[in-house]
């Protein structure tokens, strides 16, 4: 291998390392080994060092997916709900899969704090928060003036709002989950 | 509007490869272990699939996540370098068996429609 040779492909597997930082150690080891290997084998086949990178492509672009990849497994094996939304928020702009889901998620989230807050109201004014129905008139939650009809539950709302704190955040997480694997496979396909 | 005339033959052929690179790539591990090059150059000269290092070896790197594949380094007598050899694993041979099965028939039924009436 030339001198020129070699040096390009030093630069080269550098700066893949450099940009592989996010991944763990050994990971990262193993693609700059193997792509190491790869090359070289090919500059001993004849290859030069250009048509041998060629294939690679550009460092970051070649990472790009490892990263990705490793990004999207993180997040989903963390099974946290923050640490799903942080790399939702981080590819939202690229992304219409990631959008959708952190819609959904702030949706079932929103309805989920509110949900929480009438049972709080409801402990301290038990008068603000229940069930009204009427012909033309249905109020679950928070009334700030008493809404003309007759309130159905009496204290059975905080079953009713606990029921809706537990499905809503379930499908707040759902909506991070999906959106993170459809991601996936979105990736996968790519 | 006129029809598009910006793809190519080759843009149009590696959209199509993209379907199918996973299934020859786990069909080629079946017949035994091989490694990221010799892989390139088989799936290249056997299947006709002219894939690029950069789209190769991030595959390979998801199937082995994805427990289709499993990896192991080796020095082998006579090459100047350690080389990693990937072989299908169990699941990864489930995998290929219903891959395979949806493959042939769909590409049946589609090159039985495509010579309807010729």
């Amino acid at each position: 291998m030339g001198a020129q040779d070699k040096s390009d492909i030093e630069t080269w597997l550098g700066y893949l390392e450099d940009v592989l930082t996010p991944l763990p150690a050994s990971e990262r080891e193993d693609i700059v080994v193997e792509a190491r290997a790869h090359l070289e084998e090919r500059i001993e086949a004849g290859l030069s060092a250009s048509s041998a990178l060629a294939g690679f492509g550009k460092a970051e672009h070649y990472a790009r997916a490892f990263l990705d990849d490793h990004k999207l497994n993180t997040a989903l094996d963390s099974k946290r709900s923050m640490t799903m939304l942080k790399t939702l928020i981080s590819v939202a702009g690229q992304s219409l899969i990631a959008t959708v889901g952190l819609i959904g998620f702030l949706v079932f989230g929103v309805t989920t704090l509110a949900a929480i807050a009438c049972i709080l109201l409801k402990i301290a004014r038990p008068e603000m928060v229940g069930l009204w129905i009427a012909p033309d008139v249905f109020v679950l939650g928070a009334a700030t003036t008493r809404p003309a009809a007759p309130e159905m539950l009496g204290n059975w709302v905080y079953v009713v709002l606990a029921g809706l704190v537990f499905f809503d955040a379930l499908l707040a997480r759902f909506s991070l989950v999906l959106a993170l694997k459809g991601l996936k496979g979105q990736a996968d396909r790519e | 509007m006129a029809p598009s005339t910006e793809k190519t033959p080759e843009s149009r052929r590696t959209q199509m490869y993209k379907g199918v690179l996973e299934l020859a790539l786990m069909s080629l591990l079946q017949d035994g272990a091989q490694y990221g090059l010799k892989i390139l150059d088989v799936l290249h000269e056997e299947a006709g699939l002219d894939l690029s290092e950069g789209t190769l070896y991030p595959l390979l790197h998801r199937l082995e996540k994805a427990g289709m594949i499993k990896a192991d380094w080796r020095h082998e007598e006579g090459a100047s370098h350690p080389r990693k050899y990937y072989a299908l694993t169990a699941a990864g041979a489930t995998e290929l068996k219903a891959q395979g099965d949806i493959w042939l028939d769909m590409t049946d039924r589609l090159n039985a429609f495509l010579k309807r009436g010729k």
